[in-house]
Formats: structure tokens, C-alpha cells, sequence
């Protein structure tokens, strides 16, 4: 009896969790487009709106405050050739996990495994129906 | 360490790792990312030779006397293998932390890469979630073996 009562708590936490899980990782829509991909339809998928506006400079959209004549640029002085690790001086250095909160490529982060959950939720979804549909074809 | 014993966690192994993949930045970031997903593609071809006496079985009874259910697992095995390939050669093509020019793979087509990518991604992940559903009873049954090897 305990053990029915288990499993039935764990089928459904897994059912309630997939669906929730599908819809906060967009899964039919992400799925979708490979088939938009295959069969042609990819006008409608490089025509998507991007979450974040394209950089406006070069476009006088930029415009300094009046009075701004430029302030020290020596972190930028030539020779540096883009190495951005660390110089030894305080002060802003960058965003700490880059522009979108994502993370620099490369840069050490802890185990997140919240971001994990969600996709165990959908493959133990499909492995939990496969199972009921072959015990249900083997009766 | 018997076959089936190290089959068993290679599969456990693969089963973590393929979910950490998931999201780029679930387990130390790009760079982790792009490195374990060639890594895992070696364990998945170690996978595979494991199993090779049911690929070859099958393989040769696909078009004559084999059951429905071998039929089906073969078909998906081969969708699973199909799209990890499709999901290598695209990560190729979007990767950040390595460059891959040299196989051809231009930032043009960037966009169909990326959007390849995560969509082949979550179709493998279904697949992946079937294959462990077919294979639920070998699962448990290693499990119960397992603890029952623990006990003496």
C-alpha cells in the first residue's frame, strides 16, 4: 500500500513538474523549429524579434552629455591587444558575469541546478509514458 | 569490474552528464559546455561498441524475423545517434570557446546553427527520455543486482 501510494505521489509530481517544465522552457515551440528548419520555413525564424535592440552606434543615437570631452582611456591604450585579465587596478573592471548575466565564456561558476530540473522533468516524463504504453501493450 | 557493472555506470555517467549539457550555463559555464560535449560524444561511441552484439543482431535481422519492440528500439537508437551527430556539427558551428574554421564551419550561418542546435537538442532529450522508458527493466533490475552485490 505505501508503495503504491509512493509511486502514485512520484507520477504525479513528475507529470505536474513536466508540464510546468514545458512551458517554462518553451519545449514545443524550441522543438518546433527544427522542423521549420527542414521543411523550409526559416523566413519566419530569421524574421524572430530579438530580445535585445540591436547596438545603435554609429547611428547618432549615442549622444554624450554636452561638456564631455573624453575621460582618461588608458586601460584602451594601444599594445594591449585585447587582454582583458586582471591588471592589478581597482575599479569597475566589467560586469562580473558579463553583459546579460550569463557568464564570460570560460569563467569558473558553481553547480546550477535548478537550470537542470526542468529538462529531467521532460526526459522523466517521456521515459515515465513509454513505460505505461509498453505495460499497457504487454496486458 | 564486470561488463555489465561498468556498462551500468558509463550509462549513469552519460545519462548526468547529457543532462548538464542541456544548459549551457548549468555547470561552469561555455567552456565546460563545449569541451564535455565532444567528451561525451567519445563516451557515447563507447556506449555504442558496448551494446555492439545488438546493433550487429539487429542490424542483420532488421528486414526479417526480429520482434516489434527490437524494430523500435533499433529506429530510435538510430534517431538518437542521428541527432547527437546533428548536434555536434551544429555546436560546431556556434562554439565560443573554440574554433572550429578549419572544418569549414563559418559564423554565416550562425543563426540556423544556434536554432538547430537547441531545437535537435530537445527532440534527442524526448528520444533519450523514450529510450529509458524501453529500457526501464535492465535499469532496475542492475540496481537491484547492484544492492544485492553490496550486501554480499
Amino acid at each position: 500500500m505505501a508503495k503504491k501510494i509512493l509511486y502514485s505521489v512520484i507520477i504525479v509530481v513528475i507529470v505536474v513538474g513536466a508540464v510546468i517544465s514545458y512551458k517554462q522552457l518553451d519545449f514545443g515551440g524550441k522543438t518546433s523549429i527544427f522542423f521549420k528548419i527542414v521543411f523550409g520555413d526559416q523566413s519566419q525564424m530569421m524574421n524572430m524579434p530579438r530580445k535585445i535592440p540591436p547596438f545603435q552606434g554609429g547611428q547618432g543615437a549615442f549622444k554624450p552629455p554636452e561638456g564631455f570631452q573624453g575621460g582618461h582611456r588608458g586601460e584602451f591604450r594601444p599594445g594591449r591587444g585585447g587582454n582583458f585579465e586582471n591588471n592589478g587596478r581597482s575599479g569597475f573592471q566589467g560586469p562580473p558575469m558579463g553583459k546579460r548575466g550569463h557568464g564570460k565564456p570560460g569563467m569558473g561558476k558553481t553547480i546550477s541546478l535548478a537550470k537542470v530540473i526542468p529538462y529531467f522533468f521532460i526526459l522523466a516524463f517521456f521515459a515515465l509514458a513509454t513505460r505505461v504504453i509498453d505495460r499497457l501493450i504487454k496486458r | 569490474m564486470k561488463k555489465v557493472t561498468f556498462k551500468f555506470i558509463l550509462n549513469i555517467f552519460l545519462f548526468i552528464t547529457f543532462l548538464f549539457l542541456m544548459d549551457e550555463w548549468s555547470f561552469y559555464g561555455i567552456a565546460f559546455h563545449e569541451i564535455a560535449g565532444l567528451v561525451i560524444c567519445l563516451f557515447y561511441i563507447l556506449h555504442m561498441a558496448l551494446n555492439w552484439q545488438f546493433i550487429k543482431k539487429a542490424t542483420c535481422r532488421l528486414f526479417g524475423k526480429i520482434s516489434g519492440r527490437s524494430r523500435i528500439n533499433y529506429l530510435l537508437d538510430v534517431l538518437i545517434l542521428v541527432g547527437f551527430i546533428l548536434i555536434i556539427m551544429s555546436g560546431m558551428g556556434i562554439a565560443k570557446t573554440m574554433d572550429f574554421s578549419w572544418l569549414g564551419f563559418t559564423k554565416e550561418n550562425f543563426t540556423i546553427w544556434r536554432f538547430m542546435h537547441t531545437s535537435i537538442s530537445m527532440i534527442v532529450l524526448m528520444l533519450v527520455g523514450i529510450h529509458v522508458g524501453l529500457h526501464w527493466n535492465w535499469i532496475i533490475d542492475r540496481f537491484k543486482r547492484t544492492d544485492a552485490d553490496y550486501r554480499g
